[in-house]
């Protein structure tokens, strides 16, 4: 690589990862609690905890569900009622004023088996909420989310930058060397590179699926518009149902078209992810890949016939591919805190940029070289034919 | 002292290999496909790990013959 190249390059990796850097910290801190939430929500006792019943227990009609749900907060309505994976005995039911309201959203969580209301998770409070909406949108809505997705698309160029600079960099190292008793510049240059190659793959991948994870809500629009428009044309400019069918004979229809699949969530008629019409019912698989992906199928909200049901777009599927992978929530446990360990990497590479910047003036005594450009690191100069001119 | 190819990226591919094969095996399966997936992401962990809190003097002889 020629001088010329690497001053290009340098220059790059400064400006992308001195702007995101401060960003990039803080989505790696408010990102670590995340990668916990479960357990914490235990610890806080925040987590709802379904009461032990036989497992054989039947589950109880979906409309029954919702009547208890919205005995809760009469006057709003059905918005969305999901399952985690993980435990079909709760329904989360989510209440609105309106099936496209953002704000004074509620939610009830309701035993699948009794029909008992068992706690109403708090949406927009708390330690978790915090976290969430300052590595998600920094409560500023989509475009703090959209701003996000920005800086890391600067941090994927840092990433790119940075390992096309390891090799002039490690020309005379070995691969994974820290000099310990060299200046503490030199020392974090080591630690700088060293985690940054060793953490790369991982890293450039929570990079890409976070910045596609950004983009979620134009997508949806995307889809809603692209394939919902379609699959409920023949409902286009008919006025809305004033009253709205069996919810559990809805679901029934839709799980009838595929036995072998468990509901993910519902929406109701009317939200982003569904039409006016129809109740979007959203299907998934069992095995960790197809857990993620889901099937929708819209169902007519007064006659519970099913309308259609269609395979998802590509940029959906590649949009919920993009959340485990983001997230690390499909290992379990010990993947859980690899992530974690991996994070703090992260978070070193990160500040360790940072002070590389910060001391980039300091040069040591003997060094009687002329000044060079603030983007020529020390070390370089120092140890590497390159910047005498020399091509490699 | 010119390092080849393979000096200078064969650790770094083989670690960013292992990695995305930990990812990709998580997504597959559960229980032993779960436990691969520990294992080769444990590889870069495991690594970060390692070579950030060892202290061998091979290293600093190595470094020092540096010009």
């Amino acid at each position: 690589m020629t001088p010329t190249a690497i001053r290009r390059w340098s220059w790059i990796h400064k400006w992308s990862s001195l702007v995101c850097t401060v960003f990039m910290l803080l989505l790696c801190l408010t990102g670590l609690p995340l990668i916990f939430h479960h357990e914490i929500g235990h610890l806080l006792g925040t987590e709802v905890e379904a009461p032990e019943l036989p497992a054989a227990t039947p589950r109880i009609s979906l409309d029954r569900i919702m009547e208890t749900a919205i005995a809760r907060y009469p006057g709003k309505q059905g918005m969305f009622a999901s399952q985690e994976p993980d435990d079909d005995r709760v329904w989360y039911v989510t209440l609105a004023d309106t099936p496209t309201s953002d704000k004074d959203l509620k939610q009830v969580a309701v035993d699948a088996r009794t029909g008992q209301p068992l706690a109403e998770p708090k949406l927009d409070e708390g330690f978790m909420h915090i976290m969430h909406s300052l590595h998600v949108d920094l409560f500023a809505g989509l475009p703090g989310t959209l701003f996000l997705g920005f800086m890391g698309v600067l941090l994927m160029v840092a990433i790119v930058s940075g390992v096309v600079l390891y090799a002039p960099f490690m020309r005379k190292l070995e691969f994974g060397t820290v000099r310990r008793h060299h200046t503490p510049r030199t020392r974090w240059l080591d630690m700088h590179n060293m985690l940054g190659i060793v953490t790369l793959a991982w890293a450039s991948v929570v990079t890409l699926t976070g910045i596609i994870n950004t983009l979620a809500d134009p997508l949806i629009d995307l889809w809603r518009s692209d394939q919902v428009s379609e699959m409920t044309a023949q409902y286009k400019g008919l006025p809305p149902p004033a009253r709205m069918g069996s919810l559990q004979a809805a679901v029934d229809a839709a799980t009838a078209l595929e036995p072998e699949m468990k509901i993910r969530f519902i929406a109701f008629p009317g939200t982003t992810f569904s039409s006016p019409h129809h109740y979007g019912v959203f299907l998934r698989g069992e095995s960790p890949l197809t857990a993620r992906l889901f099937k929708p199928v819209l169902v007519d909200a007064q006659t519970a016939q099913v309308t259609d049901s269609r395979a998802l777009p590509w940029y959906v599927t590649a949009l919920l591919l993009s959340q485990p992978l983001h997230f690390g929530d499909y290992g379990g446990t010990p993947m859980q805190i690899l992530w974690a360990l991996l994070d703090i990497a992260t978070i070193i590479v990160l500040g360790s940029g940072l002070y590389l910047w910060l001391r980039r003036g300091v040069r040591t005594t003997e060094n009687s070289r002329p000044a060079r450009p603030d983007s020529m690191p020390r070390e370089m100069a120092a140890q590497s034919p390159l910047l005498s001119g020399k091509n490699q | 002292m010119k390092r080849s190819f393979l000096q200078m990226w064969g650790w770094p591919i083989a670690i960013a290999a292992s990695t995305l094969a930990g990812l990709v095996a998580g997504l597959v399966g559960d229980g032993a496909w779960d436990l691969l997936a520990a294992v080769a992401l444990g590889v870069p962990a495991l690594a970060c790990v390692w070579l950030g809190s060892r202290r061998s003097t091979r290293r600093r002889r190595q470094a020092s013959r540096a010009p």
